[in-house]
This record gives C-alpha cells, structure tokens and sequence, in this order.
C-alpha cells in the first residue's frame, strides 16, 4: 500500500510535468500542424540558459527561469520566421518541416554543448523533503504540479477570454476558415511558437532544479510531448493535459507489479494501444 | 689433406652465413607508429572521452619528446563512438584500418567494443581497453587486453566491502545494459550464497530521466543497503533520489566521476565505491610525475580512466619495442599481440608492474571508497581472490 | 460613387504550375448582385479565391473600392469589409454557434456593435438563437449554412462573396439562403458575387450574371438571355 499511494504521487507529479510538455507541444502543433522536433533542444536551451544565469552566476532563480522563457522564445520564435514559415510559403507537403525540423534539432543541441560546454549542470536549490503518509515528496515536485497548475489556469483564461486566444482556438479547429475570418495566421503562428517554447522553458527550469540538465535532456521532453499529444488527440489541450498524465501515472502505477525492465517500453506500448485502439486520441475533434 | 682444410672452411662459411641469416633481419620501420583510439568524444558520457583523449595525447607527447620508440614519432588518431553506439565504433574501426593503416587501436565502452572485436579478430589488430568493463569482453577476441578492472569483479569487491560491514538485505539498481547486468550477475550469486537476501532489483536505462518508480520500489523493500550496478552520470541521479524518498541506508557503487558529484550534490556524503585506484605517490615516482604532468597541463587530477589510458599507450610502446627487436615486418597487429603474451609484464603508472593474465585482464588493485566532503577517501584495498 | 467596388484586371490564378483561371476581367457594380456560373473544374472557385487572398493571383490584378489589393492576404481585406463564405459550410465545427459567430466578427473589436449584429442574425435566422449553445458541427447542412452566413455578416461587410452557397441543400432552404441574400443586400448595403451550379434559384436574384467554362469567361451580362433553355445548353 506504501508503494501505490509514492507511485500515484510519484505519477501525479511525473504527469504535471508530461502534460505541461504536451499543452507546449500541443499548442503549437494544434495550431500550426509543425512537428516542431526543436521543441525538444530549445527545451535543452532554456535549461542551460537558466543554469547559466542561476546555477553558474549564482543569481536568483526566478531571474533564471526569466532569462530561460526569453531565450526559449526567441527560438521558438525564430524557428518559425526564419525555417518553418518560408516553407510553408513554398507550399512544400508536411514532411518537409519535419525534416527541417530534425536538422534544427541536430543544430541546437550541438550548440548547447559548444556554448556551455558538455557535462551534467545542476543549479543549487533550497529544497526541503515532506511526507504525505508514507509517500515522500520534495519542493521541487510540488513546483512541478503547481506550476502546471498556474499554466493551465492562465491558459484557460487566455484561450477563453482574450481575442488572440480565440484566434488560437480558430486556427486549431480550422486553419482556413481563420484565414476567412479575418485572423492574420502568420501572427498567431508566431504567438503559439513563443507561448510553446515559453511552456518548455518552464519545464526545463523545474527539471534542473530536480535533476540537473544534460545535453540530451531535450530528446525525452520532445518524445513525451508528442506522445501526450498522440494519446490525448490532436487540436484538443485537454487532451494534451490528459495524454501527459496518463503517461506519468503508466510509467509509475503501470510498473507497480511489472519489473522496471519494462519503463522505457511501456510510454510506447500506451502509444501503440492508443493507436491501435482510438487513433483520433482520448479527446479528438470533430474534424471537417 | 686440403680437402678437409677447404671443407671445414667452407663449412665455417656456410656457418657463418646461416648464422647471420637467423641473426636480424633489418626492422622494416614505419615513417610514425599510427594508433587508434575510439571514445566517447560526444555525447552524454562525453566526460570519459574527454579525459581518455587527454592522457593519450599526453603520453604520446611524452614519448616523441624522448625520441619516439626507438627513434620513430607515435601519432594518436581519435575517433568518435558518440558515447557508446556499437555502429559508430565499427565505422571509426573501419576507417582507421581503411584510411590510417593502424596496427592497434585503443577502445572504451563495451557496446562498440564488443562490435569491433571480430573486424580486429580478422584484420590481425590489437586492442586494448582501459574503459569498458563487461564480462562479455573477455570472450569477444584473442588480441585485447585489459588494463582495467572489469565491472563484475568491482562488483565483487562492493559486495564483499558490504560483507566486511555486516550488512544485510540487499537492494540492487542496475544499468540495463551488459556492463550493469554483468555487474548484477557477479554480485547477487555472491550474496546470496553468503546467507542473504536480494530484496529488490531495478533496472535503470542508460539516459534515464525518470527513475522515480525504481526508487520507489528500493525504498519499500526496506533493504539493510543498495547496490548502485550504475555509472555516471545515472548513478548520480540514483544517489540523491534515494535519499530524496527517505532511503538512508548505506549506498555502495562501482564508481564516482565529477558528474556524479554534480548530480547528487550534498545527498552525495557517505557514498561508498568499489574502483581500480589510482593514486600518485612517492613510493612510485612514476605515478606522482604522471599526477604531475596531467595536472599541470589540464588542471585537473588524473583519476584511474586517466591513468589507464596513458598507461595502455606505453603498453603498446613497450610492445613495439619488444616486436621491433626482432626486426622484419614488426609493425603488424599480430606481432603486437604475440609480444605481449611472449611477455605480459608490463611496468604499470599505477606502481611496480603488472600481469597480463590469460584471459587478458591486467590484476590492479581495487579499492574501496567514501565519499567524504565531496571527495573519495581511500578507505582499503579489497582482495578478489 | 462611380466605378465598380471590385474589380479584376487579367487575372490569372492556377495551383502549382497549372492555370485553372485566365485572364479574367471581372466588375462588380455598387449594390450589384452578380452571379457566376460554371462547371466544376471551370474555375469559380479559384477565381474566389484569388480575389479574396486565400490564394496568390499569378498575375493580374484585383481592386477595391478603386484600390489595388492583388495578393493580399484575408486579414487585410476582411478589416476593410469583404467578406468570403467558403464552399461547404464555412464554419468552426467543434465551437458553439455563439462562439462562431464572434469570431465571424474578429477583425472588429467593437464589442457593443457585434452583440447588436449578432441580435440581427439571429432575426435573419431564428433557428440560430435558438441553438446558441450547440456545437455547430452538429448542425444539418442548412443551419451550417445559415451560420456560415451569419457570420460573414457580423463585421458588416461591403462585398459578400458567396461560394455555392446551395450545395447539398434541400430545396426548400435553397430558396430560404437565396431570399437571405436579397435582405442581406437591403439590410447592409452590401454588393454580392454568388458562385453558383444551381441556375433556377439563383438566375433570380442575380442583376449581371458571368458565365466560366474552362479558365475563361464565355459569358458576361444580363441575366436574361439565360432564361431561354437553348442558350443555355448552347454556353453549357
């Protein structure tokens, strides 16, 4: 019974961290249909970013998770005008900015390391260790899912209540009908790209204060939120929040009585189930 | 009566000529002794690569300084197997063979190891590893050699450490490779025969980010201590989780690097390892010049991967020596190899000499260490017989 | 105001190498109904949407209100009042009829003036208040349309272009789409360019009509002549 209630806090947390991958993910390929794989190194980027400025110069963290979101947008940003937009000028078939996509990736995690050097980085944090029963969980963790939290509320209100909002929700039901109506979907492209990378950046922070950052950390990031994304169904927030969660809660809960042998198969067999079993995901969209 | 003068002269003739015959043949000398060496140059373990690389070029500088071998320049070419992928050690293999003609290549990491082991079985080159530990290696080819303690047997010396302490149920976290499982399968057998119980076994991925659940399941088995089969930096993020979810046993690995230390941060005090040990001292100058010179150049102190890779490229001088005094076609792989089993007595930087065994594992000592203000503290040696 | 609101000069337009369109010289009059007609393949559609922005004009050019707006895109036009109903239902499926219909309305920011617009609409198309809360994919054919309707009128536009506004109707609701266009006209002011297959019901309201057959423009005037079935068959 122990070992249930630390692996549904451990996948309680794990999810948060999944499910924000997966609304930044998701907010951009919802709204742009971009397989942005450089989600995953601009990830990387916000965390050696932030280490830099908290970790290596020592400034407050709050100062790094801000120097982190910046940068991140900017990348992202960037990605967008600069490789991904004049492709779709061109009107190339989607495969195209995947495989440019993979290219930028390539590019971006061999300049984190050329730039910050290689090697595990860790930013020194005031953490402190609770229980809840017999579970244990730390600072960080509760970061995780609050942060997530905040994220998710200011979402909302942004998409529900804002005209740019509305402009996202437009271009992920219909990209062509927003463009009917009037929204400049160059414009919002841009939006979703900084909002994404900013999302990733947040992630990024938490997960160096917890774990520390390495070069690689960004192919993992980038995996899940695709699979969240996958899982939860394209176009949908809420499914990209449920797909992160279920991930999380499978990886813990899922290997309560199977051998941890099992941990880096088991995100693929929920994809592949997923797949086999609702391929328009948990929540899908009614699609014209 | 002067047939029998020509005669014997004429036999001291052919005498003296056969007799020059078998004496040397001139050694057929390359213009520079080119080696390889395949590491991981990038990469999440690009550390090793970068420290390996050092202390190669290092001795290869000290060397030619002196003159080279016998007068002739030793020349490294590094390659890259990306932290371990089995395909990019083979085609780094093969371009060295290919494009740089090298008789002896340098390897680290069992995966692309193991996965060059027939090409140099077949292309007659000798390798010697100072890196990879996997039990695997030992059958993988007849022309390696090992300067370097192989996982299984620091396995054995953390559970014998574990022993020695009185310690009890044991919880093992495993690197799910052949190194990690290598390690598991020396060190659980042992256990097991010495009354105990194995509580938990968890396996970790190399590149894991979330070992959440196995730590978990360690913390509920309740172990008496935890076997860390891991290297870095996995075994870093192991040490602080453990003590993140409350687990306060003693944690005994294989290994501690910078990364490690990084990682775990201030849950890193009290950690205990098995590891070949290196340690400059006066009793063996060699070993406190090396230090010396590593630091001076690098500003950092050499640690035993260091250590193991200087020490293979005087190997493999010291084996060109030998095979060049015989002279004709010495620089060839196999003349390499057949020198060192003529005579597998080495002079080792590590102090005094040592062995190549049959099986091509150099003994070294082991010893066990404790982490204490960041830094391992030699506590003793452990016997693996 | 003299000259026509929009007007096209050669236009030409296609997809990747290919013309669908040619040449085309288009006027739409102040307060003018004009229909097209045409085939399919006979490049209505294109022609729509090379003048509305949704594609780039291979060459030519396209003037409103007596200014040059070839190869624009949407945003621009819709903010100065043209407004673009998309062949087969030119809605957002997975939002509410409320919700369309404010983002039909977005390149306004007035949001008193929209809520009286959309009181409008809902007057032109009762059905639509009563189902304000629906997901508009669950809408049958004809309520999609009269949405799609309604919201390329929330930001009052000038020019309404109207792409087979009566495909996969019944007949009855065509002929309740094409009355809507008569009182789009009387209540906004607004010039209309319908595309059509469906000659009955739309030859009625049309004040010019032009005919499209293969990228080109056969032809162009008074609705009348193609009331006689002979002239019909013999431009078809």
């Amino acid at each position: 019974m122990d070992l249930v209630i630390q692996l549904l806090l451990n996948g309680i947390v794990n999810g948060s961290h999944y499910a924000l991958l997966g609304l930044g993910f998701g907010l951009i390929f919802a709204t742009t249909r971009i397989v942005h794989f450089a989600f995953g190194s601009i990830f990387t980027f916000g965390a050696y970013v932030a280490w830099f400025v908290s970790g290596y110069m020592g400034a407050p963290i709050f100062l790094g998770l801000a120097a982190g979101v910046v940068v991140a947008m900017g990348l992202g940003v960037a990605s967008y005008v600069g490789l991904y937009q004049p492709l779709e000028r061109r009107g190339v078939s989607p495969l195209i900015p995947l495989i440019a996509s993979l290219g930028l990736t390539i590019v971006l995690e061999n300049l984190v390391g050329i730039i910050f050097g290689t090697g595990a980085r860790t930013i020194d944090a005031e953490t402190s260790i609770h229980f809840l029963g017999p579970a244990f969980f730390t600072s960080i963790h509760v970061w995780q899912v609050v942060s997530f939290l905040l994220v998710c509320v200011l979402l909302y209100l942004f998409v529900n209540y804002t005209r740019y909002g509305k402009a996202i929700m437009a271009m992920t039901d219909d990209p062509e009908m927003a463009r009917v109506i009037g929204i400049d979907t160059a414009r919002v492209s841009i939006l979703v790209f900084a909002l994404g990378s900013a999302l990733s950046a947040i992630a990024a922070l938490l997960v160096t204060l917890k774990d520390g950052a390495s070069t690689h950390m960004g192919f993992t990031a980038v995996f899940m939120g695709f699979v969240a994304v996958i899982v939860g169904g394209v176009g949908s927030l809420r499914g990209a929040i449920a797909g992160g969660f279920l991930l999380g809660l499978v990886e813990s809960l899922g290997l309560w009585k199977i051998s941890t042998e099992w941990q880096s198969s088991i995100a693929f067999i929920v994809l592949f189930l997923m797949i086999l079993l609702r391929p328009h995901g948990l929540f899908s969209l009614a699609r014209r | 009566m002067v047939r029998k003068i020509i005669a014997s002269v004429m036999a001291a003739g052919l005498l003296a000529f056969a007799g020059g015959a078998s004496a040397q043949e001139k050694p057929n000398d390359p213009a520079s002794y080119k080696f390889g060496a395949i590491l991981a140059m990038s990469g999440k373990a690009d550390w090793y690569g970068k420290v390996m690389s050092r202390a190669i070029q290092l001795a290869v500088d000290e060397i030619n300084a002196k003159g080279g071998v016998d007068g002739i320049p030793l020349e490294a070419i590094i390659e890259d197997h990306k932290s371990g992928v089995a395909k990019e050690g083979v085609s780094a293999m093969n371009r060295l063979i290919s494009i740089h003609k090298v008789q002896a290549v340098l390897t680290s990491f069992s995966p692309p190891t193991l996965a060059i082991a027939p090409i140099a079985d077949e292309k007659g080159i000798l390798l010697l590893n100072g890196g990879g530990t996997s039990a695997a290696l030992l059958k993988a080819s007849q022309n390696m050699f090992h300067n370097r303690t192989l996982a299984s047997d620091l396995g054995l010396a953390a559970v014998k450490w574990a022993e020695t302490r009185g310690l009890g149920d044991m919880a093992q976290m495993v690197w799910k490779n052949d190194a990690g499982e290598s390690v598991a399968a020396s060190a659980q057998p042992y256990w097991e025969k010495a009354g105990h119980k194995v509580v938990a076994t968890e396996f970790v991925e190399l590149g894991a980010s979330n070992i959440d659940t196995q730590v978990a399941k360690v913390r509920v088995s309740n172990p008496s201590w935890v076997g860390l089969w891991l290297f870095s930096p996995e075994s870093g993020l192991a040490i602080k989780k453990l003590r993140e979810f409350g687990v306060k046993a003693p944690l005994i690995g294989i290994e501690y690097t910078g990364d490690i230390k990084e990682i775990a941060g201030s849950q890193v005090e009290g950690f205990e390892y098995a590891s070949d040990y290196f340690t400059p001292s006066d009793e063996y100058p060699w070993s406190r010049d090396f230090a010396a010179a590593y630091k001076a150049r690098y500003g950092e102190d050499p640690e035993f991967y260091a250590a193991n890779y200087y020490e293979n490229v005087y190997v493999l001088a010291e084996a060109i020596r030998r095979a060049r005094a015989k002279g004709g076609d010495y620089w060839d792989g196999r003349k390499l190899i057949s020198a060192i089993r003529e005579n597998p007595v080495f002079d080792s930087v590590y102090g005094g000499s040592m062995t190549y065994q049959s099986n091509g594992v150099a003994k070294k000592r082991v010893a066990i260490f404790k982490v204490e203000e960041g830094k391992g503290k030699f506590v003793q040696y452990v016997s693996l017989d | 105001m003299t000259g026509p609101i929009l007007e096209t000069r050669g236009l030409s337009a296609g997809y990747g190498k290919k013309k669908a369109v040619q040449g085309i010289d288009l006027r739409l009059a102040h307060g003018e109904t004009l229909l097209v007609l045409g085939h399919n393949g006979a490049g209505k559609t294109t022609l729509m949407r090379a003048i509305f922005g949704l594609l780039k004009p291979m060459s030519g050019e396209v003037f409103y209100d007596g200014h040059a707006i070839t190869g624009r895109i949407p945003a621009r036009n819709v903010a100065e009042g043209i407004a673009f109903v998309p062949q087969g239902h030119g809605i957002f499926p997975s939002l509410t009829v409320r919700d369309n219909l404010e983002l039909g309305g977005f390149v306004d920011a007035d949001t008193a003036k929209k809520k009286k617009r959309i009181e409008e609409i809902y007057g032109m198309f009762p059905i639509l208040r009563d189902r304000a809360g629906q997901i508009a994919g669950t809408f049958s054919g004809g309520q999609k349309q009269m949405l799609a309707i309604g919201m390329a009128l929330m930001h009052g536009p000038r020019v309404l272009i109207l792409d087979e506004p009566s495909i996969g109707l019944a007949p009855n609701l065509v002929g309740r789409v094409m009355e809507s266009i008569a009182e789009i006209k009387a209540r906004f002011d607004a010039s209309v360019i319908v595309v059509e297959q469906n000659i009955k019901y739309s030859l009625p309201i049309a004040d010019r009509v032009m005919v499209l057959k293969t990228g080109g423009v056969i032809y162009e005037g008074d609705p009348a002549p193609l009331n006689d079935h002979a002239r019909l068959v013999e431009l078809f």
